[in-house]
C-alpha cells in the first residue's frame, strides 16, 4: 500500500532537485556586476517611494476565510461522494436526504453571506450593502467614470449639509 | 501493442514502471514547455494577422530554446529590498508542485506478457494510488504559495497586488474546481484517475462529458472555466496585467527564476489539462472501439493539445476581466451552480439505480454482530 507512494516522494525529490539546480544555476552562471539603480525597486523607472510593507485592502483576508469555510465543505462532500456512487437504492436515498440536509444548511450561509455583500468587490456595492432592507438580486449600479462621478459626490455632500448644519464643517473638510 | 517479456534480464519491469512514468512526465513537461510557448505564439499570431517568431530556425521554432539559454546566462539580479531567503525560495516552491502534481495522471497502458502467458494490462501512473485525485488538487493548491511568496518578498507595491490578486483569485476559483472535479468522482466512485478513466471506456459516448446530459457537459464548461483561472491565464490574467501591475509577482524575478515561474505556469496548465482529460473526456482512452489500435498516451496527447489549443484561442480572443466581474463568477454564479449540479447529478443517480430485488446486503452485515451476541446467550 505504501509502496505505491514511494515513486511519488521520489518524483518529489526529483523535481525539488531540479527547482534547486536551475536557481542555482543560473546563479552561478550569470555574471555579477550591480549597481545602484540596478538594483533599486522596479517602479516604472521613478525613484521609488517607500516600501511595500503597507496595509492592503481587508478584502483579500475576507476571501481567504470565506475560502476556508467552503473549501471544509467540499472536502467533507468528498467521502461522500466516493461512498454514494457504490451503494445501492435505500442508502442512495437516505445519503442523498442527509447530503441535502448538509447543502441546505451550507445555503443558508452562502445566503447570507451574499446578502451582507462579502462577495460585493468594488465599493459601489458595498455602500449598499450596508442598508439592510438591500434585495439580494438587485441590478449593478452603473459605473461612473471621472468628473461624472466626482460631481455626484459633491452634489450629495451639500445635500446632506443642508439636512444637518451642525456638521457642516466636518463634511466640507471631507470633500 | 504487447510488450513480450515483463523482465528486462535481471529488472522486473512492473516495479520499475512508476519510475519509468515519472522520468516520462517530468521529461515531457521540461522539454515540451519551449514547444508550447513557440505553438501559443504561432497560433496567436495567425489568429491576430501577423508574421509571429520566424529568425532562429525553421519557423522560429528553435526561439524559445534560445531564449531559454539566453535567461540562464543572464544576470542574476538582486534587489536591495527584498527578502533575500524568501526571494529564493518562492520560484523553487512555484516549480515543485507543478512538476510533481502529474503524479498521479494515466496518461497510457502498457500490456506485459506475463511469466505464465497471461497478458495484464498496467497503466502508466506514478503513483498509483486511491487519493489520486486529492493529490493533484492539494498540489495545486500548494502553488500559490510560491506566487504570494514571491509577491511579498520581492518588496515592490506591483508583486504585491500581483502576488494578493493571484491567491484571492486562485483560492476562489478552487472550489468551483473542486465541486466539478466532486461530480465526476460521483459519476465514477472513486477518486483513483485511473478507475475514473476506465469508467470511460469503449467510444466517447461514455465519456463523463455526455454522462447525465446536459448536467454532465454545464459541469465539464464549469470544470475547463475554473482551469483556466486557476491558472492565472488570459481572460483571468489580472495577477501579471501587464497595462497595470507591470508584470505582477514576478517583477522584481530576473533570469532563471523569472523562466522559472513561466516554466510553473505551462506545467500547471499541462496538469490541469490533463486533469481535465481524464476526468470528462475519457482519458487514455480512444474515441470510437475501431481506433484502439492507436497507443493511449497518442489520444491522451491529441486530447491535451486540443485543450491547450483552447487556452490560446481564449487568450487570442478574449479581454481581461475587471477583477469585481472575476469575483462575481467565481463566486456568485460558479460556486452554487456547481453545487446545484452536483445534487442534481445525485438525484439523478439515484433515480437510475435499480430498486434491490433481494435481501439488503448493507442490513445483513450491520445484524451479523447481533446475531453473533445472540448465539453467544
Amino acid at each position: 500500500m505504501l509502496n505505491d507512494y514511494l515513486p511519488v516522494l521520489v518524483m518529489m525529490a526529483v523535481a525539488t532537485v531540479i527547482a534547486v539546480g536551475m536557481v542555482v544555476g543560473s546563479y552561478l552562471l550569470g555574471p555579477k556586476k550591480p549597481s545602484r539603480f540596478k538594483q533599486s525597486s522596479y517602479e516604472c523607472g521613478m525613484t521609488p517611494v517607500g516600501t511595500a510593507r503597507e496595509r492592503f485592502p481587508i478584502k483579500f483576508y475576507l476571501i481567504a476565510m470565506l475560502f476556508i469555510i467552503f473549501d471544509i465543505e467540499t472536502i467533507f462532500l468528498y467521502p461522500w461522494a466516493v461512498t454514494f456512487a457504490g451503494s445501492e437504492r435505500a442508502v442512495k436515498l437516505f445519503n442523498l436526504a442527509e447530503m441535502a440536509i448538509f447543502v441546505g444548511i451550507l445555503f443558508v450561509g452562502y445566503f447570507y453571506i451574499l446578502w451582507k455583500g462579502a462577495f460585493d468587490w468594488d465599493e459601489g456595492q458595498r455602500e449598499d450593502a450596508e442598508q439592510p432592507s438591500r434585495k439580494i438580486f438587485e441590478p449593478r449600479a452603473p459605473i461612473r467614470f471621472g468628473n461624472e462621478s466626482s460631481g455626484e459626490v459633491r452634489l450629495k455632500a451639500a445635500a446632506d449639509v443642508s439636512s444637518s448644519p451642525t456638521e457642516e464643517s466636518s463634511r466640507l473638510t471631507h470633500v | 501493442m504487447i510488450i513480450p517479456n515483463y523482465r528486462l534480464g535481471p529488472i522486473d519491469l512492473v516495479t520499475l514502471l512508476p519510475y519509468i512514468a515519472m522520468l516520462c512526465i517530468i521529461g515531457f513537461i521540461l522539454a515540451i514547455v519551449p514547444l508550447l510557448i513557440w505553438i501559443e505564439r504561432v497560433v496567436i499570431s495567425l489568429m491576430q494577422d501577423r508574421i509571429g517568431p520566424n529568425r532562429v530556425g525553421p519557423r522560429g521554432l528553435l526561439q524559445t530554446i534560445a531564449d531559454g539559454i539566453k535567461l540562464f546566462f543572464k544576470e542574476d539580479i538582486q534587489p536591495r529590498a527584498v527578502d533575500v531567503r524568501i526571494y529564493y525560495l518562492a520560484p523553487v516552491l512555484a516549480m515543485i508542485p507543478a512538476l510533481t502534481a502529474g503524479a498521479t495522471l494515466p496518461f497510457s497502458t502498457v500490456r506485459f506478457r506475463m511469466e505464465d502467458g497471461s497478458v495484464q494490462t498496467f497503466p502508466m501512473v506514478v503513483g498509483n494510488v486511491n487519493i489520486g485525485i486529492l493529490f493533484i488538487l492539494a498540489m495545486a493548491s500548494l502553488q500559490v504559495y510560491g506566487i504570494i511568496l514571491a509577491g511579498w518578498s520581492s518588496n515592490n507595491k506591483y508583486s504585491l497586488l500581483g502576488g494578493l490578486r493571484a491567491s484571492a483569485q486562485v483560492i476562489s476559483y478552487e472550489l468551483a474546481m473542486s465541486l466539478a472535479i466532486l461530480s465526476a468522482v460521483l459519476m465514477s466512485g472513486s477518486l483513483n484517475l485511473v478507475h475514473v478513466v476506465e469508467a470511460q471506456m469503449n467510444g466517447f459516448w461514455n465519456w463523463n462529458l455526455f454522462a447525465y446530459p446536459p448536467l454532465g457537459f454545464i459541469i465539464t464548461v464549469i470544470y475547463l472555466i475554473s482551469m483556466v483561472a486557476e491558472t492565472n491565464r488570459a481572460p483571468f490574467d489580472l495577477p501579471e496585467a501587464e497595462s497595470e501591475l507591470i508584470a505582477g509577482f514576478h517583477t522584481e524575478y530576473s533570469s532563471m527564476k523569472f523562466a522559472m515561474f513561466f516554466m510553473g505556469e505551462y506545467a500547471s496548465m499541462l496538469v490541469v489539462s490533463g486533469v481535465a482529460v481524464s476526468l470528462w473526456f475519457g482519458g487514455w482512452t480512444s474515441p470510437l472501439p475501431l481506433l484502439d489500435f492507436i497507443p493511449g498516451f497518442i489520444w491522451f496527447l491529441v486530447k491535451l493539445f486540443a485543450l491547450f489549443f483552447v487556452y490560446v484561442w481564449l487568450r487570442a480572443s478574449l479581454p481581461r476581466l475587471r477583477y469585481d466581474a472575476l469575483m462575481n463568477l467565481g463566486w456568485k454564479r460558479m460556486l452554487p451552480t456547481a453545487l446545484v449540479i452536483l445534487f442534481l447529478i445525485a438525484c439523478w443517480n439515484t433515480l437510475r439505480t435499480p430498486q434491490a430485488q433481494d435481501a439488503n446486503p448493507v442490513s445483513e452485515i450491520t445484524m451479523a454482530p447481533a446475531r453473533a451476541a445472540e448465539g453467544e446467550r
